[in-house]
């Protein structure tokens, strides 16, 4: 999501939160801010700030890290992730500085729950990366190497191999062709489209990132499929 | 008679000559006709045992590389299913 629009968004999703009283519900019971208690005093809110935003920046950290060093990624999806990443990193750093200046738990609740409601770290930004890295991988890597294969297959059952052609094998080799078809078909787009997901478009649907993730499981089946046609059909020329 | 006898002695002297000639010609060129004779068969025969083995190579290679492929796929499904376990856990962490 773009910085700009995060930091627009922060004032009306914050004082929305504070108004619904949404201050999110903490993992750790030694952070006693949750959605139910309305009366945490400053001193917790700040301290549970701290820890929420320092956790999140060494998780983007580490992403990034990692990210960056992905091989699999096309150069505009990690120019697009990376873009995303260190802007909430240097968000969640300069969130950190305000709630810990934060003088009145009003503010400081605000400041608090956009932590989540404007930034969706977990939520968006660090899966909708990985969804991104897990589809590139496929539509880059993967399934052109499977389309090679099968296209050597296929040159081999009609030429050196002919004679160790068999109508079972034929059927193999049609069905990776279907295979791979089909993993084409469900990956389309979905690095876009989980580059697209914002942390508003979770906010209205937190189901917003399951048809992306579905898609991309779909055609990994798809793709061990073809994989095991191709094993099979290469185990009967050798 | 002597002139008849001198000429046969020319022509025996010449055949004597060419007989040589030729025994040297045959002993000379012995050492390099089995050179050509080497470098002929090699050439000949290089392409013999090349065709011998390129037949079966090819047909290996033409499965070397497709096994290729499938381990260059294999990789990069399972970076693929990193990046989304990856995901699923980033998702699972409290952000609500």
């Amino acid at each position: 999501m773009k910085p700009i629009l995060r930091s627009a968004l922060v004032g009306t999703l914050a004082v929305a939160a504070l108004a619904a009283g949404a201050v999110p519900a903490m993992a750790s019971p030694a952070s006693s801010v949750t959605a139910s208690d309305s009366t945490a005093n400053l001193s917790t809110i700040q301290a549970s700030g701290a820890a929420k935003t320092s956790a999140r920046i060494t998780s983007l950290n580490a992403a990034i890290a990692r990210v960056t060093a992905n091989k699999a990624l096309t150069e505009a999806d990690r120019s697009a992730i990376l873009a995303t990443l260190n802007a909430d990193v240097a968000a969640m750093k300069s969130l950190a500085v305000t709630i810990a200046a934060d003088t009145v738990v009003a503010t400081a609740r605000a400041d608090y729950a956009s932590i989540f409601t404007v930034y969706r770290v977990y939520a968006v930004a660090l899966p909708q990366a990985h969804l991104a890295a897990a589809a590139d991988a496929l539509t880059d890597k993967a399934l052109p190497r499977l389309t090679s294969a099968e296209s050597k297959l296929a040159a081999a059952l009609l030429g050196k191999f002919a004679s160790k052609s068999t109508p079972e094998l034929q059927a193999r080799l049609a069905d990776m062709t279907n295979q791979i078809a089909a993993a084409k078909a469900a990956v389309d787009g979905a690095a876009g489209k989980a580059l697209a997901v914002t942390p508003a478009d979770f906010n209205a649907n937190h189901a917003v990132m399951a048809p992306i993730r579905a898609s991309i499981v779909s055609a990994h089946s798809a793709a061990k499929l073809a994989r095991a046609d191709a094993r099979s059909i290469l185990a009967a020329l050798k | 008679m002597i002139a008849a006898s001198r000429a046969g002695s020319a022509l025996g002297a010449l055949g004597l000559v060419l007989a040589l000639s030729g025994c040297a010609g045959q002993l000379g060129s012995a050492s390099p006709a089995s050179d050509t004779s080497a470098s002929q068969s090699a050439p000949s025969a290089a392409p013999s045992a090349a065709a011998t083995l390129a037949a079966p190579s090819s047909a290996a290679d033409d499965l070397a590389a497709i096994k290729s492929d499938l381990d260059q796929a294999d990789a990069a499904q399972s970076q693929s299913e990193t990046d989304l376990g990856d995901a699923d856990v980033a998702a699972s962490r409290d952000d609500n």
